[in-house]
């Protein structure tokens, strides 16, 4: 069935292109991830919401978020581009031109010249594919180091150079940059912060941490002892950070999970288990605290009411400083300022440690949000990526049925590419528009490659199965077609 | 069977395009030509025989395989020179004579080096960038170094030079003297006849007529024109009672036809007559298609 040669020539007459649009995807994918602002988008989303632009850049407040403009569109076209003309030239052209003879003038079946043709198609985009996602990992990792470590922010590399560590190392030892005051300093600066709400988020970062090298300790263990227990899922199986956060009293039962929490934060297991103590302490404070609710300020903050206060705050502080509110917005510390501070105080009737304590949360909350869209799942990445992948197949299937179909090259490249195109301008309508009409959806099969769903953790599986069924069908019934059809040779 | 053995080919294509009923049969080591116009179904013909086009009706053999459904192993026999060339690929005249070389897996590239000399063709030439009477030499190489039993050729020599085209004429002969099967179509009467050894008339998609050149060149019937001095001549010339086809009493000319046995008697009764000129007129096989078209309208 496979003939070497005819798969040699393919190779040579089409690698050009393949190596064009290969780098091209590489680089731009690559450009997306590191060009990612992560701070940027989140103020720029906060500020679009309600607009027409909103669609568009909710996705953006994460990393992966911000490539669904890749995977929905550049990676798309890109991929269009590729099996388009290849498509093309690997079938219909010979036919067209009358070079086919030479071909089939020899001892190869038609079956297998045409099969050969399908499998160079389809491995080559796959290899196109996989090169792309590795460049895209690739990038990822040696920005912000997040494929296999924490992700290295502003401070984390500020710091770095203060404390003459490598950033990966620190990025793993952050506890260093705690116990060093000049430290503390420069990476609070790089980060908008004074040293009051960064050693919070510092605190907090270092603690999720510990939590997280945890959680991953636990898990193992539990693995081991349900290994052959059918009841447990893996899910039941696995302990997440977030459920660590919650309930910190599972670590107190590990010791090797308490030696890596420990290790994390840079202190005795004896320390940590201090640590974890007064952690479960609070957290019970915390919850009687809102049931009773004892010391009495005048104005009481609550979860509805913070982000009116925080405006009020702003507001009020610009107005002292004699500054507009979004550059106090953007550099909260001002409100700390003791002018500002009398004027919020007056405005909005709290006391000046609770504006304190609000403008630190704020600080904190927004640069913790910075972090969380600068992690990597790489699970999502896989998926998102052998969606595209598969997508790409399918629509190379339409391609290459239109090339074996027809016998007039201009007549196959209509068709085969002009369904693939139409696809995509009906995806960029749709990608764009805030209120494209629904019905768009069901006239393209990019709709089958569900990002959103993705993105969400949400159900996408049956839609990459009916993308790999439409690719078998089609080069199936392309590979019948070819075989039996009459040839103008 | 034959070698090459068509029965009642059909393969209809609507509006009376196509060819019905085609039957031929092509002995091994035969030279067969294949004659007719532009659109008269030549290409549709071979393309049958090299399995790229499905008979509607009827049936191709060659070698007793079936050439549409073990089409594959049929191109182990055969060579072809396609009425359209292009070369696939990206590469030079001689990598494409190597693959092929390589592909049908016969054939020696020393050969084809022997040819392209002999063709003055250029192979470093890349394929694509070739004019049409290169790559026409190109296909004629490829075919004629692969060795093959069985050479079909769709007007294997449009775009050559009338230099390059005695050679390859001369090629062809060669080919057959070493029991090679050729079939070649073409619209040129005249080169088939001076290679071919059977030729088939095809009109409108129907063998019209199928001839054994040896009938025409070695026809023992001969015609002979000539001129006469004087009318006293003429006159007493037309009462010697020759079979006469021709009498141009205005220029007192006659063209006669006589058999090869009879003909010392005309050249005895010639000496008494003062003639201006006596010439055989040939009988050209263009002549007898001609005839052939006449008829047939």
């Amino acid at each position: 069935m496979f003939s070497k040669p005819i798969f040699k020539q393919s190779i040579k007459t089409n690698w050009k292109l393949w190596a064009i649009i290969t780098i091209i995807a590489s680089v731009i994918l690559s450009g997306f991830i590191i060009g990612y602002d992560a701070e940027g988008y989140a103020s720029i989303a906060a500020a679009a919401k309600g607009t027409a632009f909103s669609s568009l850049l909710s996705s953006m407040d994460s990393l992966l978020g911000n490539l669904e403009n890749f995977y929905k569109l550049i990676g798309l076209i890109l991929g269009i581009v590729y099996v388009v003309f290849t498509a093309n030239t690997l079938v219909v052209s010979e036919v067209d031109s009358g070079s086919m003879a030479y071909t089939l003038s020899t001892p190869i079946k038609r079956s297998s010249v045409i099969f050969t043709k399908s499998l160079y198609l389809i491995l080559s985009v796959i290899l196109m594919y996989v090169i792309v996602s590795l460049a895209g990992l690739g990038a990822s990792q040696l920005k912000y180091n997040n494929v296999t470590g924490y992700p290295i922010t502003e401070d984390i590399e500020k710091a770095s150079e203060t404390l003459d560590k490598s950033e990966g190392y620190l990025s793993e030892h952050l506890y260093l940059i705690k116990d060093n005051e000049q430290a503390m300093r420069d990476a609070a600066e790089a980060r908008d912060m004074d040293l009051d709400a960064y050693s919070i988020y510092l605190g907090e970062v270092i603690k999720d941490h510990s939590y997280e090298e945890a959680a991953k300790i636990i898990t193992d263990e539990r693995r081991d002892i349900y290994e052959d227990d059918d009841d447990m899922e893996d899910d039941d199986i696995e302990i997440t950070t977030e459920e660590l956060i919650k309930n910190p009293a599972m670590i107190l039962a590990s010791n090797d999970a308490l030696k890596a929490g420990a290790s994390v934060q840079g202190i005795s297991v004896n320390e940590y288990r201090q640590f974890l103590a007064d952690e479960i302490t609070a957290l019970k404070a915390e919850k009687n605290e809102e049931n009773k609710g004892k010391s009495q300020p005048t104005v009481m903050i609550t979860k509805a009411n913070r982000e009116l206060l925080l405006q009020a705050v702003i507001d009020s502080s610009a107005k002292a400083l004699n500054m507009n509110s979004a550059q106090v917005k953007d550099n909260l510390t001002l409100i700390k300022d003791p002018t500002a501070l009398e004027a919020s105080m007056k405005a909005t009737d709290l006391n000046k440690k609770q504006i304190i304590t609000m403008a630190n949360h704020a600080m904190v909350s927004s640069a913790r949000s910075v972090d969380a869209a600068l992690e990597f799942d790489t699970e999502t990445y896989f998926w998102l990526s052998l969606g595209l992948l598969i997508l790409i197949l399918a629509i190379s299937s339409v391609s290459f049925f239109a090339s074996t179909l027809f016998n007039r090259s201009g007549l196959a490249l209509a068709i085969g590419g002009g369904i693939p195109f139409a696809f995509f301008l009906l995806t960029m309508v749709q990608q764009l528009m805030d209120d494209a009409p629904v019905i768009l959806k069901y006239l393209t099969i990019t709709t089958l490659f569900d990002t959103d769903a993705i993105l969400a953790s949400g159900e996408f599986g049956w839609g990459l199965v009916a993308l790999g069924t439409i690719a078998f069908v089609l080069y199936a019934a392309s590979n019948v077609i070819f075989t039996k059809k009459d040839l103008p040779l | 069977m034959a070698y090459i053995d068509i029965k009642h080919l059909t393969k209809d294509y609507g509006n009376g395009r196509g060819i019905f009923d085609v039957s031929l049969e092509i002995e091994k080591g035969e030279n067969y030509g294949l004659v007719g116009i532009n659109g008269a179904g030549k290409t549709t013909t071979i393309r049958h025989l090299m399995g790229f086009l499905k008979p509607d009706e009827g049936s191709v053999t060659i070698n007793g395989l079936d050439a549409t459904k073990s089409s594959a192993e049929v191109k182990r026999y055969v060579s072809y020179i396609p009425g359209e060339i292009n070369f696939p690929g990206n590469k030079t005249g001689e990598e494409f004579l190597k693959d092929q070389i390589y592909l049908s897996g016969r054939g020696s590239w020393e050969r084809a080096k022997e040819l392209s000399n002999l063709l003055q063709l250029d192979v470093t030439a890349n394929v694509r960038s070739m004019s049409k009477g290169m790559k026409q030499k190109t296909a004629i190489v490829s075919a004629f170094a692969s060795n093959a039993d069985i050479l079909i050729m769709d007007e294997p020599t449009t775009g050559l030079d009338p230099l390059m085209r005695d050679i390859f004429l001369d090629l062809l002969k060669q080919e057959k003297k070493q029991g090679k099967t050729i079939l070649m179509s073409s619209n040129i009467f005249q080169e088939v006849e001076d290679v071919s050894d059977r030729v088939a008339v095809i009109r409108e998609g129907k063998i019209i007529d199928i001839t054994d050149m040896a009938d025409i060149r070695y026809n023992e019937n001969k015609s002979y024109r000539m001129e006469f001095k004087s009318l006293a001549d003429f006159e007493r010339f037309l009462n010697l009672g020759y079979q006469l086809t021709m009498v141009k009493a205005e220029d007192l000319q006659v063209v006669v036809q006589i058999h090869d046995k009879n003909i010392n008697y005309l050249i005895q009764d010639l000496k008494d007559f003062d003639l201006v000129y006596f010439k055989e007129i040939k009988f050209s096989f263009e002549d007898y298609i001609t005839e052939i078209f006449k008829e047939g309208v």
